[in-house]
C-alpha cells in the first residue's frame, strides 16, 4: 500500500465524519494512540526508576514512588489526548489549580518531606546502619522512608526524624569516611622520662592490629603541665572499630607505663614549712572554748608558692595578741 | 596440616594441635596453639562432612572490616613500557572449612603472623586494607608455608615515564591461592598513570605441584572475567 492509498483512507468519510459534536473517528484514534504511548512510556519509567532505586530506597517506598511516577505520566498523556475529545480543560484547570493551591498549602509540609526524602535517596548524606548526629539527636539509622528518616539512640530509644528537618540541617556522620582520629592526653610525673613513654605508646601502637600504619600515630610532648608531661597520643582506626579500640588502648597505655615504672600524676601542691619564722614571729594567742585561761600557739605556716616578702615589718605579718571575746574593742 | 580430612580427625605437631572428635551425637572442634589459648567449637553434623585445612584470603582477622591486601615493599623504580616479575612475601591466615551437603563454611580462622591493618587513599573515600610489609626479591624467597606466602607480581609499566614503586594493593574477593612447597599466589600490576595502576590476579599455580585452596570470598565464578583493584591514590 503506498501512501497515497494510506492518504485516501485517513481522508475517507469514516475518519473524517463527525460521530458526535466535531468529534471523529480520527480524533478518537488519535486519544487512544497518545494514551498508548503515555502506558508505554510511563511503564518505561517507573521499570527504570524501580531498577535504579532498588537497592537504595526500602520496597514500600519504591512502590510508592514507581506507581507515582507512573499516574504523573499516565495523567499527562490523558490531559494532552483530552482536547481530541472536544473537551475543554480551560475549566478543569481552573477548577484543579484551585484545588491543588488549596491542597498544596494544606499539605505544604508532607510535600516538603516528601522532596527532602527523595533528595536524601539521590545525596546519600546518611545510609542505613550509620552512626549520625542530626542536629542534638545522636542516632544509628535504621530506615530511610520517603517522608521520614528512623533511628535508635545509644539508648535504644525509637526516633524519627521528618525528612525536610535533615535535608536541611547539619548531619554529622561519623563513619561515613572509612577511617577516624582519636586522641589522648597521657600524663607523666616530672622525675619520668617522657622518650621512653613515648617509645612505649608507639610499641604498643605498633602491636594493635586497627591501629593504622597509614596514616601513622603522632606521639609528642604536648605540655608540660602543673602536675605532670603531657603527653599527646593520636592513632587512626578504621571508622568500623574506632571505638572499640579507643576503649581499651588507654588501659593498655596506662598498665604499660606502670609496668616500665612510671605513674600518672595525681594534682599534688607542695607545702613548705618555715621553721625559722616561728621564731621570728610571735604566736598567735588563741582562745579555748573550754578553758579561757590556757590558751594554745599556732604554728605560722606559709605556702610555697607564696614568697614571703622581705619587709618582716609589713603590718600584714604584725600579730597582735587577742585576749578573747570579751575584749573591748580598740 | 593442609589438606583434606574425613571427620573425625586429629592433626598435631610441635606449633599445633587440631582435631574434630566425637562426643556423643556431637562433634567437637578444638584448637591448640602452642602457648596459647584453647579453641572450641561444637559441630551438630552426621559424620559425613569433609574438613579441609588450607590457606585463605589473609583479610580475616582479628576481625574481617576489609577485603584489600596491601604489600608495601622498598621502592623499585621501572622503566618506560618496562616489564618486570618480582617476588614478595604475604602474610598467611589458615582456614578449617568444613563442607556439608555441598555448602562451606570456615569453622576456625587462625596464623601465625602479626596483623596490622592500614588506610589506602584518603580517610573520605580510601580503603582500609590488611597491611603486610615484605622485602622484594628476584626469585622466590624461602618462606614458612604455614605464616608467609611468596606473592609473584608481574609489574607492567605502560607509560612512558620511569614508575617508583613501594606497594600492591590487591583484591580479596579474586584471590587465587596455591599452597604446595611453598605458599603462592600470581598477580600482575599495571601502571596506568603516573598515580594510577591496576592490580589483578592470575588464575594459575606457580607450578604444576601446586594444589589450589578453597576460597572464603566468593565472586561470580565467570572464568573470562577478572576482578581488578584500581589503585587510584598512588603506588
Amino acid at each position: 500500500m503506498d501512501a497515497n492509498a494510506t492518504f485516501i483512507i485517513f481522508e475517507s468519510p469514516i475518519f473524517t465524519d463527525p460521530i458526535y459534536g466535531q468529534t471523529t473517528m480520527a480524533n478518537i484514534l488519535w486519544f487512544f494512540v497518545i494514551l498508548i504511548i503515555a502506558v508505554i512510556v510511563a511503564k518505561i519509567v517507573s521499570l527504570n526508576l524501580t531498577r535504579f532505586l532498588k537497592d537504595r530506597v526500602r520496597k514500600n517506598d519504591l512502590n510508592l514512588i514507581s506507581k507515582a511516577a507512573y499516574w504523573v505520566i499516565f495523567a499527562i498523556g490523558f490531559l494532552t489526548a483530552l482536547p481530541y475529545l472536544e473537551v475543554d480543560l480551560s475549566g478543569i484547570l481552573v477548577a484543579g489549580g484551585v484545588v491543588g493551591i488549596i491542597i498544596g498549602f494544606a499539605a505544604q509540609s508532607v510535600v516538603a518531606n516528601l522532596i527532602s526524602g527523595i533528595f536524601l535517596i539521590f545525596e546519600q548524606p546518611l545510609k542505613i546502619g550509620e552512626n549520625v548526629l542530626i542536629e542534638d539527636t545522636h542516632i544509628i539509622v535504621e530506615d530511610i522512608r520517603i517522608f521520614s528518616t528512623i533511628g535508635k539512640t545509644f539508648e535504644g530509644i525509637y526516633v524519627r526524624i521528618p525528612n525536610e528537618k535533615i535535608f536541611t540541617t547539619t548531619i554529622i556522620n561519623y563513619v561515613a569516611n572509612t577511617a577516624r582520629r582519636f586522641e589522648y592526653d597521657v600524663e607523666i610525673r616530672y622525675q619520668d622520662d617522657a622518650s621512653r613513654a613515648i617509645e612505649i605508646i608507639k610499641a604498643l601502637i605498633e602491636e594493635e592490629p586497627f591501629c593504622l600504619k597509614n596514616p601513622g600515630p603522632s606521639i609528642y610532648v604536648d605540655e608540660l603541665a602543673s602536675d605532670g608531661v603531657i603527653i599527646k597520643t593520636r592513632m587512626w582506626a578504621p571508622s568500623e572499630v574506632w571505638w572499640d579500640i579507643r576503649t581499651t588502648m588507654l588501659w593498655k597505655i596506662k598498665s604499660a607505663l606502670e609496668a616500665d615504672g612510671m605513674e600518672i600524676p595525681f594534682p599534688q601542691r607542695t607545702i613548705w614549712i618555715n621553721p625559722e619564722e616561728r621564731d621570728e614571729f610571735p604566736s598567735k594567742i588563741l582562745p579555748d572554748a573550754q578553758d579561757s585561761g590556757e590558751n594554745h600557739k599556732q604554728t605560722h605556716i606559709c605556702c610555697k608558692s607564696a614568697i614571703l616578702p622581705n619587709n618582716r615589718e609589713s603590718s600584714h605579718y604584725s600579730t597582735t595578741p587577742y585576749n578573747g571575746p570579751d575584749e573591748q574593742e580598740k | 596440616m593442609y589438606g583434606r580430612y574425613e571427620i573425625p580427625f586429629e592433626y598435631s605437631d610441635e606449633t599445633i594441635a587440631l582435631s574434630i572428635t566425637e562426643d556423643g551425637d556431637f562433634f567437637r572442634y578444638t584448637r591448640q596453639i602452642s602457648g596459647g589459648e584453647s579453641v572450641q567449637k561444637t559441630l551438630l553434623t552426621t559424620g559425613n562432612a569433609i574438613v579441609t585445612i588450607n590457606p585463605i584470603e589473609p583479610v580475616n582477622l582479628p576481625k574481617p572490616v576489609t577485603h584489600y591486601l596491601e604489600i608495601e615493599f622498598p621502592p623499585v623504580l621501572i622503566e618506560p613500557e618496562g616489564k618486570k616479575i618480582v617476588y614478595l612475601m604475604f602474610p598467611i591466615e589458615i582456614g578449617v572449612i568444613v563442607f556439608g551437603n555441598r555448602k562451606m563454611e570456615a569453622v576456625d580462622i587462625f596464623s601465625f603472623c602479626p596483623q596490622k591493618y592500614s588506610l589506602y587513599g584518603p580517610s573520605g573515600g580510601g580503603v582500609i586494607t590488611k597491611y603486610y610489609a615484605s622485602d622484594i626479591f628476584s626469585s622466590p624467597p624461602e618462606s614458612d608455608r604455614y605464616c608467609n606466602g611468596v606473592l609473584r607480581l608481574e609489574i607492567h609499566n605502560k607509560t612512558t615515564e620511569w614508575a617508583n614503586i613501594c606497594r600492591t594493593v590487591l583484591d580479596g574477593y579474586s584471590m587465587k591461592i596455591y599452597y604446595g612447597p611453598y605458599v603462592s599466589m600470581l598477580a600482575h600490576m599495571k601502571i596506568l598513570t603516573p598515580t594510577t595502576a591496576e592490580t589483578e590476579f592470575v588464575r594459575n599455580p606457580a607450578a604444576s605441584e601446586f594444589q589450589k585452596a578453597v576460597e572464603v570470598y566468593h565472586t561470580l565464578n565467570i572464568p573470562s572475567i577478572n576482578r581488578t583493584f584500581l589503585m587510584e591514590w598512588g603506588y
